[in-house]
Order: C-alpha cells, then structure tokens, then sequence
C-alpha cells in the first residue's frame, strides 16, 4: 500500500550489493594494476578476452565445481542420517544434537588449521595410523590427485550439522500418524522411509542443497589454510584466485572480472540446479 | 464375539495407563469409549490395533488371539483423529496405496479405489491432494481407506473433532450408514458424551484407565454406578447435593419442577434455548440446575420440588451407586 516504506531497505541493499555488483562489472573493462599505478584505465574488453583463453581460471572453475557438487551432495546424505538418528528419543538427546552442532560453530580458520594437522605428513594422526600398520605413506595435502579430496573431507566435517538441523526440523513436521497408517496399510520401514519420509522431506532437503552449494561455490578461507591452493593449484577455488590477482598480483581489473565470471557461473548454475529439482519433484512423487 | 479385550494393562514407565481392562463387541454393533482426556481411551485402541503392545493381557479379534499379530495380519480399519492422509499423494493414490503394498493388481487397485470413491462421492477429487479437501471430504477419503481394507474391526479414533459442531451432525448419519450398519464390530473413541449417545448401540465410560461403566445410552443415563458416570452423561449436568449422613444423592435438571409448596430458590441464571430451559437456582442445596418446558413463566424467586424415585444415591466414601 505504501511503497516508500520499502525504500530504506532497498536503499541498504542497493548499497551493499548493488554498488559492488556494478563498479566490479565497470572495472572489469579497465585495466586498473601496479602498470597503470592502480588507476583504472579503459582496455576495450581486453581483460574479457584474456580469462576466455586462461586455463588457469577454466581449470580453477571446475575445481570448485568439483569441490562444491562433492561436499554438498556428501554432507546431504550424512545429514539426514544423522537427523534421522537425532529425532529418534533416546536420553540426553537435547545433549547430543548440541554436541552436534558444535562444528558448524567453531571457526573456519581454526578448524582449517586442525584438518590440516591431522592430514599433516610424516606427523599427523593419519600418517601415524598408517605408519603403525606399516602401510606406505600416502602424503595427502602434497597429492595432486587426492589433496582436493581432503579439503571435501573437511568442509563435509563442518557443515553437515547445519543441513542435519534443516533436515532435523524437516523431519519433525511430519506427524507419526502417518507412519502408523501406513504400517496397518502393511508398509515396512524401509519403504515408509522411501514413500513418507524422503517425499516430504524434499523442501528441506533441496533447501539445504542450494544454500550450502553457493556456499561451498565461493569457498575461500578453509583452502587458503589448509593448502593455500597447492600442490600446484589443484585445490584452488575461483575466489582463491581472484584473491590472488587482486592482492598478490596487484590486478584489480582482471581480479574484477574473475569475480563478475565467478557471479555469472553461479547464476547459470543455480538456475540449472532450480530446474533440475523440479524435474526430480515430478519424478519422486508417487502417482 | 468379535472382539475381546481380557485383562488389557498398559504402562508407560511406572504409570498404569489401563488397568485391567476387559470389554466385548459383537458383530456389527458400535460400542463408543468415552472419557475425558487421558483417561486411555486412545490408548485402548492402538493396543487393539497393534500400534502399541499391552503389558498384560490378550486381545481377540473373531476369536483368535491377535495379541502377538503385527498390526497389519489383524486387518484393522483405523481412521485417525488427524485423519493421517498422505499429504504428497493425490486422493486416489491415498486409497491405492495400501493395496499397492499388499500385491493387489493394478487393475484390480484401480477398480476397488474407483467404486470406493463413488460410494463416498468423491469421484470428481480423485486427482486432488488432501490439502485441498474440506474436512468434511478429508474424514470421507480417511473413511474409505478403512473401507478399502476390508477389516474385521473399524477403530475410529475420534474421527469428528476436527470438524465444526455442524458438521458433525451433518455426518453422524453417514457415518453411521456407512461403517456402523455394517456386519464388522466398531469402536468409537470420543471425548463429547453427546456423540457417544448418538452414535453407539454400547457406550464404555472410562477413568484414569478403569472402566467405569459399560452399557447402553439409557442404562447410562438412568442407572449410572457411580457419580463419575452420572455427572459425564447427559447435558445440562446432574445436579450433585451435599452430602447427608455419607450419602450422596443426586438429581438430573429435567426432574426439577417449580411447584407452589416446595423448596424455596432464587434464579441466578436463565439460558432459553427453544426446545426447553435451563434454570441456573440458588437454594438451600446449594446452585441446582433445573431444565423444563419452554412456554412455563419462571418468577425470579420460586419454590421447587424433585420426585424422590427420581434421585440417585451414591456412597459418598466409594462414589459407587447405591441400590435405592
């Protein structure tokens, strides 16, 4: 009825991401570096033209496609068991969905730093396990191949309680008469699990998909410790190397445009996701 | 007998919630368990139904011991107090589904659910979700698919509360036309005494897990065996008068009258409700209700009177009926 009462709140929006989203499109067609002294000079898209060719940034982006479909669709599938677990009654359970929770709620730094000393070679617990089975050492964070994986392992470790509470709530609305009319129906567990439980569990489920996958998308902080992108770039993320253009090289025009790209992907991707779970709905619901 | 209940005990920790419980229904009759809440009326049908397992005692379903039957083998026909329809499955596909489960042929799922649901006209919603049902329609769908089971028992646990006071008669006729004239045994579980006289040929009161009394409406009505039954069955309330000599004696409204010599007492309160009248009196036995014709002039202050043969007695130590 009153629109201007809207007008505080689009305000603040507009400034903190309108602004951004625009003077980072307008500085991706400059050159702005230690070359020009940082001011932004006018290339006619020459930045645009150079991220096209640059594998660095294609390989970085399916890197983190990598990184972010792994771990989500991992901490998915973790979290519901453990929700499932949680919602059964058992003593002190007000106990252990606290415990539960508590590493979603230590900082990312910290328990970077920890995943790191853990998969540390030769002096971590896992070299030390391998060691006392006299098993080869595998050498993870300096693995090209399987370093990546560890970052999952530890992004999957911090995150699965947030989706396990989403998925938590989503369990808790639905009302155990259900269950028990469909056992006198002749339903088993297993397939009430199957027919009551993952159906109506789905909101939740795609809710937790799509928050934790921008999330994992624009990981930073957790691989700029545990392995600042190494061993030769196999684990960075496209944050990781806009970061790096912008504060290592000094490029704030390339790094601009590395952000835009980064924005742009994650759009098309959602949207992607967005269609993919109306399809599934279709598909999932029993007719 | 098609279903009996000997020496049904449940608890839950260390707290009784049925004790003792013993109670017959016969082919096609309806017996109502009535009670206030918590009184383990519901708690008496899953037990019937296998959702929970007595510590003690049996249950017979057609004379065979279920009391060790998985929930389904005892073919049970249960319409929850919510209903519990499947909110993501369209109508048909609530009625479909437990046939599904039990192996029935597509053909032969799509014939019954499509005659079900002519019966209970519900044809043009086959394709709809629950959600977008009345109420009214939500307990027909609940009812088909108790239907659709073919049971030998129905267990309707408070299937009107949901639905408005005029609804509910609305439906009381259905109800009855379509589960309770049956050949099956039906158990009533309500809260409202009212519907428990409308609906069933047997009424069974229960307290804190104790049959109080079972019987007919009248039987009921007349001849409570204790205060407890008296007071929870009919509307306006018994009149309870102060104990005398470790006697408890009580009168229902309908048998006060106003007559020239008698009790004197002053009118408090006055609903006129068109088939008759409350009367809300002040007297020397405390408040009395008194319900009479509508057409009578009641003055504000008036003398009353109570057929003796009219009163109940009841021991005032054990609140149990004593023969008068």
């Amino acid at each position: 009825m009153y629109p201007i009462l809207l007008l505080p709140a689009l305000i603040l929006l507009f400034g903190v991401f309108g602004i951004p989203i625009v003077r980072y499109i307008w500085l991706s067609f400059h050159t702005s570096s230690v070359l020009t002294d940082l001011l932004p000079i006018p290339n006619n898209g020459a930045n645009w033209i150079r991220l096209f060719s640059d594998s660095r940034f294609w390989q970085d982006a399916i890197q983190t496609f990598r990184f972010a479909i792994s771990s989500v669709i991992l901490e998915i599938l973790i979290a519901i068991s453990i929700a499932i677990l949680l919602n059964q009654t058992f003593k002190n359970r007000g106990i252990v969905r606290t415990i539960t929770l508590l590493p979603w709620a230590l900082p990312t730094t910290i328990m970077a730093l920890s995943w790191r000393w853990i998969f540390n070679t030769p002096y971590g617990p896992i070299e030390q396990i391998l060691t006392l089975f006299h098993l080869n050492s595998i050498n993870i964070l300096s693995s090209p191949k399987i370093a990546w994986f560890a970052t999952v392992i530890a992004d999957v470790w911090k995150t699965t309680p947030f989706i396990a509470l989403i998925i938590l709530a989503g369990l808790q609305t639905i009302p155990e008469d259900l269950y028990e009319a469909f056992k006198l129906e002749g339903g088993n567990e297993f397939s009430a699990f199957q027919k009551i439980t993952l159906p109506l569990l789905q909101p939740y489920i795609f809710l937790g998909l799509l928050f934790r996958f921008a999330q994992a998308f624009g990981v930073f902080d957790l691989i700029q410790i545990m392995t600042g992108g190494g061993p030769a770039s196999t684990t960075e993320s496209l944050s990781l190397y806009a970061y790096l253009n912008a504060l290592r090289y000094l490029d704030f025009g390339y790094s601009s445009t590395i952000i835009i790209a980064t924005f742009i992907l994650m759009i098309i991707f959602s949207l992607f996701t967005w269609i993919l779970i109306r399809q599934t709905k279709s598909l999932l619901s029993i007719r | 007998m098609s279903l009996k209940l000997r020496n049904i005990s449940w608890k839950i920790d260390k707290q009784w919630i049925i004790r003792d419980l013993n109670i017959d229904v016969k082919d096609g009759e309806c017996l109502a368990i009535l009670g206030p809440s918590g009184c383990g009326k519901s708690s008496t049908l899953r037990i019937i139904a296998g959702l929970e397992k007595a510590n003690e005692g049996h249950v017979y379903i057609d004379n065979i011991d279920v009391t060790n039957t998985s929930p389904v083998d005892r073919k049970v026909g249960m319409v929850f107090q919510s209903y519990a329809l499947f909110p993501h499955l369209s109508i048909a596909a609530n009625l479909s589904l437990g046939l599904k489960i039990r192996g029935i042929s597509r053909k032969e799922q799509e014939k019954r659910v499509s005659s079900i649901l002519s019966i209970m006209q519900l044809d043009q919603y086959s394709d709809r979700l629950p959600s977008e049902l009345s109420g009214g329609q939500r307990q027909r769908v609940a009812l088909a698919r108790a239907l659709l089971r073919e049971p030998s028992i129905y267990l309707l646990d408070e299937p009107m509360s949901n639905l408005d006071a005029q609804l509910r008669e609305e439906l009381r006729p259905e109800l009855r036309r379509l589960v309770i004239y049956g050949e099956k045994p039906v158990l009533y579980v309500t809260h409202d005494q009212q519907e428990a006289m409308a609906m069933a040929d047997r009424i069974a009161v229960l307290k804190n897990g104790n049959l109080e009394q079972i019987g007919t409406p009248e039987q009921l009505y007349k001849f409570p065996t204790s205060i407890f039954v008296a007071s929870f069955i009919g509307r306006p309330q018994i009149n309870i008068l102060p104990v005398k000599k470790g006697l408890i004696k009580a009168i229902r409204p309908e048998h006060i009258q106003p007559k020239d010599e008698g009790i004197p007492a002053k009118v408090i309160h006055r609903e006129w409700l068109g088939l008759n009248q409350i009367i809300l009196l002040e007297s020397s036995f405390g408040t009395l209700r008194m319900s009479c014709d509508p057409s009578v002039e009641i003055p504000s202050t008036l003398n009353i009177y109570w057929d003796a043969k009219n009163e109940h007695h009841f021991d005032a130590q054990t609140k149990k009926r004593i023969k008068n």
